[in-house]
């Protein structure tokens, strides 16, 4: 709407700077072609600074809506990365559009200017004296327009430089924010780091661990093969004594036959000396047989009775031998059944160091991804610390572009204070009668036209 | 079937019944044999073990400590049979144990000994440390056909023979086919 309204003052200050022209053509003729090309350069000087103003007014004032909206305190670093990503993405495209609109009220500003010097060049001719008074009321009008547009925008002004010097502020705790926030990703890197390099460590200790157990397992079994044939050799001899013993119960019943046969052989030879003693002298060799035999079998009772005690000392070692070699049978198994655990449990060591380096081992390969991730991290950290720079530099480019902004407007002000005092002084003379077509109004009004439009030319 | 006196000679056959040692001359014996089963007799005297099968002929068998002593005594301990000659027929003593045919030399005949007071006991020796009571054969068969004919007698048994218990006095060796 003000831009509207700006071109609309600038086609009547146009008006009016033709009316001035052929006024001051009709008072001095000989003058008529310098007054004309002063109003044109006041019109084009008071038109560009109006443009350029109004410009970068209204980007000032988007930037310190968008400035007064966003506060971008977060705790957590990765946050506000992301936050200031945005911030800076958003700004930018506000700059951008504030550039695109600029550059399309500035082609605006310069078609209404050639529109202006054209209607002056046609119009410096054919006006008449009576549009001088026309032309003061519409400098006059304009003048007042241009005050409160140049307050408006002085206070802009303001507003933008102290929202630029926020942003700066912001920009630097940005700055600090992410410094902070890679110093953390770096110790976060070398914590990954150390966690691989101890996830390795452990690997490599539990994969030796799970060798060992291997080796231990190896050498149970071979121990448990070798106790086992222990045993079945013990259980063999075993059963060899038990027979041995059976053999020596046999042997011994045999002696009581033997024993017996004994007896009754001596018992013969008795019988056998009783009836040669009857039969006198003709049993007397017989009785010699006799007794021969008697002695035999005493001889065989003797030596039966030794037989018999060594087979029952046999019979007793052997029993002992078999009972001792029972209980270290039953040891044996017992050690079998000790040693099949011991196996067991060795497996379950195994199995266990088997999973914990695979377990291990993914976590070394997650440290590592995580570790690429943190550098990437870093990196992306980086890229956000420069364009937080960049941001800090526009800020600041801002910032002296709001102040040469205001030492421009207070320029301008200045600019403008003789046109204020000359339509003061009119309007002095209109309440004292005193015709308005004076040729100091001119002058004034021709004197302050020609900076302005030289200023818009340069903005141009 | 009287038996003419058999010859005496310097050995005597020793043995022991349970603790006791005792010999007899050897040509008195028979013959040794191992303990065959001894059938009981009814309302028998306790000297008389019973009746055994030796060689075809029934054998009274007496028990030489219940002679000797008067004491009662059972058949364990017996392992075996000493046969011995007899003019009336044989008879047998159940013994313990033999020791043999030995050469004894009698230390007294009868004397202070206390068993060598017993009627049938005719001497003692000395045998490897031991004492053996010389035993009077005759006497001893004597003794015990006397003891089991009053025995018997006094049974007053009406349905036994006056030829049955001469038979059994006379102590008479039955064939064993001739029991019916």
């Amino acid at each position: 709407m003000k831009l509207k309204h700006f071109l609309t003052l600038s086609h009547v200050v146009t008006a009016g700077t033709g009316a001035i022209v052929a006024m001051i053509a009709a008072l001095f003729s000989s003058s008529a072609v310098i007054a004309g090309v002063l109003a044109v350069g006041l019109g084009t000087f008071v038109g560009l600074v109006v443009n350029r103003v109004l410009a970068s007014g209204l980007r000032l004032i988007q930037t310190a809506d968008q400035s007064g909206t966003d506060a971008p305190v977060e705790s957590h670093p990765i946050r506000e990365i992301e936050i200031v990503k945005e911030h800076v993405r958003k700004r930018a495209a506000r700059w951008s559009d504030m550039g695109s609109s600029a550059r399309h009220q500035t082609q605006e500003i310069e078609s209404l200017i050639e529109q202006m010097y054209a209607e002056m060049d046609e119009d410096a001719s054919n006006r008449s004296g009576s549009a001088a008074s026309q032309l003061k009321r519409t400098l006059r009008h304009l003048t007042t327009r241009l005050q409160s547009e140049l307050d408006q925008i002085i206070k802009h002004a303001g507003d933008v430089q102290g929202n630029t010097a926020v942003m700066t502020a912001v920009a630097d705790e940005q700055a600090e924010s992410v410094n902070r926030t890679t110093t953390y990703v770096e110790q976060l890197s070398v914590q990954f780091d150390t966690i691989a390099e101890n996830a390795n460590a452990a690997q490599s200790t539990v994969r030796s661990g799970g060798e060992v157990a291997f080796q231990a397992h190896s050498m149970v079994s071979d121990h448990l093969s070798h106790i086992e044939a222990t045993g079945r050799r013990i259980a063999a001899t075993e059963r060899k004594l038990q027979t041995l013993s059976e053999r020596t119960l046999t042997i011994e019943t045999i002696l009581e036959t033997i024993t017996e046969i004994s007896a009754k052989t001596d018992l013969l030879a008795l019988n056998a000396s009783i009836e040669s003693l009857r039969a006198g002298e003709e049993g007397r060799g017989f009785s010699v047989v006799a007794e021969e035999v008697r002695k035999l079998a005493e001889q065989i009772t003797e030596s039966t009775r030794q037989v018999s005690e060594l087979v029952e000392t046999i019979h007793i070692e052997t029993d002992e031998s078999v009972q001792a070699l029972s209980g270290q049978r039953k040891e044996m198994q017992d050690e079998i059944q000790r040693m099949t655990s011991t196996s067991s449990q060795i497996d379950v060591i195994r199995d266990t160091c088997r999973e914990s380096a695979e377990h291990l081992q993914h976590l070394s390969r997650t440290a590592a991804q995580q570790l690429h991730l943190t550098q990437d991290l870093v990196m992306a950290v980086e890229r956000i610390s420069d364009s937080t720079r960049k941001s800090r530099t526009h800020a600041e480019g801002a910032g002296w572009a709001a102040r040469s902004l205001n030492q421009h407007l207070e320029t301008l002000d200045r600019t403008l204070a003789p046109l204020r005092s000359g339509l003061q002084i009119e309007r002095t003379l209109n309440l004292r009668h005193i015709p308005a077509e004076s040729a100091d109004d001119f002058s004034l009004t021709d004197e302050f036209l020609r900076p302005v439009v030289s200023d818009m030319s340069e903005v141009h | 079937m009287m038996a003419s006196a058999a010859p005496t000679s310097d050995q005597f056959c020793v043995f022991n019944v349970r603790s006791d040692n005792f010999a007899i001359n050897a040509t008195e014996v028979r013959e040794i044999v191992e303990m065959t089963p001894v059938v009981s007799i009814p309302h028998s005297p306790s000297c008389l073990a019973g009746v055994c099968h030796v060689r075809n002929e029934f054998v009274p068998v007496l028990l030489l400590s219940s002679i000797l002593s008067g004491e009662t005594t059972d058949m364990n301990g017996f392992s075996y049979l000493l046969s011995i000659n007899n003019p009336h027929g044989g008879w047998a003593l159940a013994i313990s144990q033999v020791a043999g045919l030995e050469r004894l030399e009698l230390a007294m005949n009868g004397g202070s000994f206390p068993q060598a007071q017993s009627p049938f006991v005719s001497g003692t020796a000395n045998w490897r440390s031991r004492v053996v009571q010389i035993l009077d054969v005759e006497r001893l068969f004597r003794e015990a056909a006397n003891s089991i004919e009053q025995a018997w007698s006094s049974l007053a048994l009406t349905n036994c023979s006056a030829h049955d218990l001469s038979l059994i006095g006379n102590m008479q060796t039955v064939p064993a086919g001739a029991v019916s």
